[in-house]
């Protein structure tokens, strides 16, 4: 059996250990008999047993592994594209052109305005996201360096960032504070009603993502092989930067802007394989992505038996930041990129 | 070097499905920017100009709130509440039935039915839970959020120790799983509260939007206890709450008026970090300062929030002010704690006369008792600005720098 397919089939079998795992934890102690009826159909479903389930706690699992993927994938795509190891969804100004597009709403606009306030959060994430998008798109059809790109990326964010400042100095204490807690990021922000509209996106923006591993293969190798190899290099790149952009965008919308899994999971699958053939990353990306999801959504809410929940922004650094160091001390010998 | 197509057959395979891919991505866009717009429903297109003038319909409960209305249908109770930040529209609308009387048919879109009175509720805000105390009506409180800072002599620390009342953790960040656990039909938050946590539709805990706070009047604001009257089924009690709380502040504005003291300028609050917040001239502080018989200096500013200021402009503006007000927590306010936090402070005319008030909000319940209580609060200030109205009068909040 190749070095491959074990990881693969162990990530599978971490994924199915991990399912499990987060429907026995949570906020509130079920025992596994009830959830085992539960899941069974033999308990009414107006029980308290059944709505924590189904509408909190199987949404909020599902959401933490679909945005694990859709950022670690989005992570890939831009590492690649940029040929950098430090790019990622928060590195570009993405996930900065969300917040303000979530600190406009929340801030300049007076706040979670009722019900159809957290929408209203969604839209202004998705419209920030896809504005920096729009304007890295842009300078990507007359920058021709990636490096250049990257820059102009990172210097798009710290402008949404001085704008988020302005907004949050003028605002109400109220409206600061559900800000900041916006930016802590959580799994538990896709309803049942909204799950099938984030799984579909994120699901089929990833099996797109898919279709790009030959022209991403050959970005590897240098803008000039892949230009002789018949990749149109821009054309490329545009794709990937609306791809990357929009994976980021939909869960950035949904969970806010969750850190380093998008930065850290590429490495951990690269590692894992020893490869960074697309045809194969991809797919170990995604899954990898899936299981840190799944993996720090268990510890968000693990240790709040007694207490409240603990924000998944406090999570990810500890899988993404040891992960990270790794890669900058052995950049040479890891060699991913040229 | 990079844009240009060559005749390789892979490039062609690589365009057609990127083609394919941003036509997709722009589909994806236009169906969540769909999902996103709001639905308006037929009453609130049919909504008067300015929500004040629903305050005159001849069944309305409510005279003072600008932001909620209450009327009597006869066999239930209707309540709107205007959106604080978007005029003309409404942040929720409610129906309020009694558990033994028929749903009114045909209710509109977006109305939010719920059975009185509650019988379990989550209350997330201390002020709320305080005027439940008051109401009597501790006994329909399921779960609360941020449990730790109820002081331990508060009921709801007891309740909570006791295991009868749920915490669901950060107000801000609340634990689903908690508050369905704890079988509440309502919870009562504020509209900012809950930040990225959903409650579901199909989550049996209706949520309930106390924009109390977003009023800007003092009896505005107190006359929202009607509403929680209404939900717990407390009428009456509330009733007689808030026209003693009209009675006692009213009688306070004429008390200062008959005051041989001549206005005082007062300054409020410190600088933090740089910046000193003082209420802007619509705010509801101000109005309390122009009740209480203060001059304010930025009594004619716009706006109904704060005033972001730095020491300059506070020093021009109120360097001459006679006495200075402030809320602290956690420490009484001090003539070394005001000099380390600026030496500036001892510039101040206020500070140099010994006319500082410092109100420690983690000792005192200024807080809980602003909002159903402002004329507690407003004595306080009528007995500091105009001391020969009030000769024998203890402050409650409020104490002078020693």
């Amino acid at each position: 059996m190749t070095r491959y397919r074990i990881v693969i089939i162990s990530l599978c079998v971490a994924l199915l250990l991990l399912l499990p795992c987060g429907l026995l934890l949570g906020s509130v102690y079920i025992p596994a008999s009830e959830i085992f009826k539960a899941i069974a159909g033999s308990v009414p479903q107006d029980s308290v047993v059944s709505i924590i389930l189904f509408e909190t706690r199987i949404p909020a699992l599902l959401t933490a592994l679909l945005a694990g993927t859709g950022l670690a994938v989005a992570g890939l795509l831009m590492q690649t594209g940029f040929s950098n190891p430090l790019a990622g969804p928060s590195i570009m100004g993405i996930s900065s052109g969300a917040s303000l597009g979530v600190a406009l709403v929340m801030l300049a606009f007076g706040g979670a305005l009722g019900v159809w306030g957290r929408m209203a959060t969604v839209g202004g994430a998705f419209a920030g996201a896809m504005a920096v998008m729009g304007v890295l798109l842009l300078f990507s059809s007359v920058v021709r360096s990636s490096d250049v790109l990257l820059i102009v990326g990172i210097l798009i964010g710290y402008l949404a960032s001085s704008a988020i400042t302005l907004l949050n100095f003028f605002a109400t204490q109220s409206g600061v504070h559900s800000y900041v807690v916006w930016g802590m990021g959580t799994f538990a922000g896709v309803s049942s009603e909204a799950m099938p509209l984030f799984a579909g996106l994120v699901v089929v923006l990833t099996l797109l993502s898919f279709l790009l591993a030959k022209p991403l293969d050959a970005l590897l190798l240098g803008n000039r092989y892949a230009t002789s190899a018949g990749v149109n290099v821009g054309a490329t790149r545009t794709v990937l930067i609306l791809l990357s952009g929009a994976l980021t965008a939909v869960v950035t919308a949904w969970c806010g802007p969750v850190a380093f899994i998008g930065l850290a999971v590429p490495h951990i699958a690269r590692m894992l394989i020893q490869s960074s053939a697309h045809r194969r990353l991809l797919p170990a990306t995604a899954l990898c992505g899936a299981v840190t999801g799944l993996f720090c959504q268990i510890l968000s809410v693990a240790p709040a038996i007694e207490r409240g929940i603990i924000p998944v922004n406090a999570i990810t650094p500890l899988v993404g930041v040891p992960v990270i160091i790794y890669v900058l001390l052995n950049r040479r010998k890891l060699a991913y990129f040229n | 070097m990079c844009g240009k197509a060559t005749a390789h057959p892979l490039f062609f395979v690589h365009l057609h499905q990127m083609k394919k891919i941003i036509i997709f991505l722009c589909a994806g866009a236009m169906l969540l920017a769909g999902s996103c717009r709001r639905q308006t429903t037929p009453q609130e297109e049919q909504w008067p100009d300015g929500v004040e003038n629903m305050a005159s319909a001849p069944d309305t409960l409510t005279r003072h709130a600008s932001l909620l209305t209450l009327a009597d249908h006869g066999g239930y109770v209707s309540a709107d509440i205007a959106n604080p930040w978007k005029s003309g529209e409404y942040l929720a609308r409610y129906v309020l039935v009694p558990r033994d009387s028929a749903m009114p048919e045909g209710l509109a879109k977006g109305v939010v039915a719920l059975r009185v009175p509650l019988e379990r509720a989550a209350v997330f805000s201390s002020v709320h839970t305080s005027a439940l105390a008051e109401l009597g009506a501790m006994d329909a409180l399921a779960a609360v959020a941020d449990g730790s800072y109820f002081a331990a002599d508060d009921t709801v620390a007891t309740l909570l120790k006791s295991g009868a009342v749920t915490d669901c953790g950060s107000s801000m960040s609340p634990s689903v799983e908690k508050l369905v656990a704890s079988r509440a039909e309502a919870v009562l938050l504020s509209p900012m509260e809950t930040g990225n946590v959903v409650v579901s539709d199909k989550i049996p805990v209706r949520e309930v939007y106390m924009a109390d706070y977003m009023e800007n009047s003092p009896i505005s604001r107190a006359e929202w206890i009607l509403f929680l009257g209404e939900l717990f089924g407390k009428r009456e009690q509330a009733r007689a709450i808030f026209t003693d709380v009209i009675d006692r502040y009213a009688d306070l504005v004429f008390k200062k008026g008959s005051s041989a003291v001549k206005p005082p300028k007062v300054l409020t609050e410190t600088e933090t970090s740089g910046v000193w917040y003082v209420p802007a001239g619509e705010s509801y502080m101000a109005r309390m300062l122009a009740d209480a018989g203060a001059e304010y200096p930025w009594a004619s500013t716009k706006g109904t929030g704060s005033l972001s200021l730095d020491m300059a402009k506070v020093i021009a503006a109120a360097s001459d002010a006679d006495v200075w007000i402030m809320r602290t927590y956690g420490y009484d306010v001090s003539p070394q704690s005001l000099r380390s936090a600026n030496p500036l402070n001892a510039g101040f005319k206020a500070f140099k006369s010994g006319n500082v008030y410092g109100c420690n909000s983690a000792e005192r319940p200024i807080f809980n008792d602003i909002a159903f209580h402002p004329e507690r609060i407003l004595a306080d200030y009528v007995a500091i600005f105009h001391p020969d109205v009030m000769p024998d009068y203890e402050l409650k909040y409020y104490k002078k720098m020693k």
